[in-house]
């Protein structure tokens, strides 16, 4: 195979394979909708109850995490960007530090979950079972919607921890540039999954 | 349509000032309703955060994850995705608000 049908063959797959993700991430776009507008519903229909538990929400650590990994998203286009240019140790630089920031961002996440449930707001529990309507249905969604996405963001950390790894070995040429952008998509990804819980969780109350 | 070489190569680097911009932004949005959570009222305090949301989203889709820069197939499925979720709103909404 000569060098330029290689390269023809190289980019198509990368493409067929970007498209799969790009489907990928739709279909985790319509699966996060289900809750959302679970949400939207019943935050229509129980606007007290919503406003109440929204306030029992912990807005600067919400805030901390949300600036936490959208620096994150920052960091992994810099990464991106940095392997194009052949420039691997900037980058593996830039990797690590998104995946730091993606487990300060759990534990800010671990910080809040605790705080809540030794209030007793855990669903089925003490201080949901006397609240008013609609305060129960937040805290159930809350809690979903949070720990799907932190598995995310831990799966997203992980990921970035293997691809610093590749690029260290020295796999900063193209294929494994397209690689690394792929993975970005599932990081940013989840940066947009978690301004929607910021917003609508921790401010609309 | 252009060739398939064209269309699936990875895209460009961005300019790392644009990246930077973009994050001061996305950061200041979030510090901002941060500073004013749940100081609006009525349906204002609800459609406030929802449009912040979804230009903080726009930002990252545009310029993070170069949306702006794929092939037309991938803007076209972000299109259906979008209209399939503003279908099923308004679907929904229909039902409850009128119940």
């Amino acid at each position: 195979m000569t060098p330029d049908v290689k390269d023809a063959a190289m980019s198509r797959d990368h493409g067929d394979s970007k498209l799969g993700m790009w489907l990928f991430l739709a279909s985790v776009a319509l699966f996060f909708a289900g809750p959302f507008l679970l949400f939207a519903a019943y935050g229509y229909r129980y606007p007290g109850g919503f406003a109440a538990a929204s306030a029992e929400l912990d807005v600067v650590l919400g805030a901390a995490g949300a600036m936490a990994l959208l620096t994150g998203s920052l960091a992994v286009a810099l990464a991106v960007g940095a392997v194009r240019r052949g420039r691997g140790a900037r980058a593996v630089l830039f990797l690590y530090a998104a995946a730091l920031l993606g487990f300060v961002f759990l534990g800010v996440r671990a910080v809040e979950w605790a705080g809540y449930l030794s209030r007793g707001l855990r669903p089925g529990g003490p201080a949901l079972a006397a609240a008013p309507g609609g305060k129960a249905v937040f805290f159930g969604l809350y809690f979903f919607i949070t720990g799907l996405h932190a598995l995310g963001v831990l799966g997203g950390s992980v990921l970035l921890l293997v691809m610093a790894a590749m690029v260290r070995r020295g796999a900063a040429a193209r294929p494994g540039a397209a690689r690394l952008e792929k993975t970005g998509l599932i990081w940013h990804m989840a940066s947009i999954i978690l301004v929607y819980i910021y917003q609508l969780f921790y401010i609309t109350g | 349509m252009r060739e398939d070489s064209q269309d699936n190569a990875p895209a460009a680097p961005g300019r790392t000032p644009v990246y930077v911009l973009v994050w001061v932004l996305l950061i200041g949005l979030t510090a901002v309703t941060a500073a004013s959570a749940r100081g609006l009222e009525g349906g204002l305090g609800v459609l406030a955060p929802v449009v912040v949301a979804s230009l903080q989203a726009v930002l990252v889709l545009l310029y993070f994850m170069h949306l702006k820069d794929e092939a037309g197939v991938v803007k076209a499925m972000f299109w259906v995705v979008v209209a399939a979720l503003i279908v099923v709103f308004l679907l929904l909404f229909s039902d409850v608000a009128f119940r």
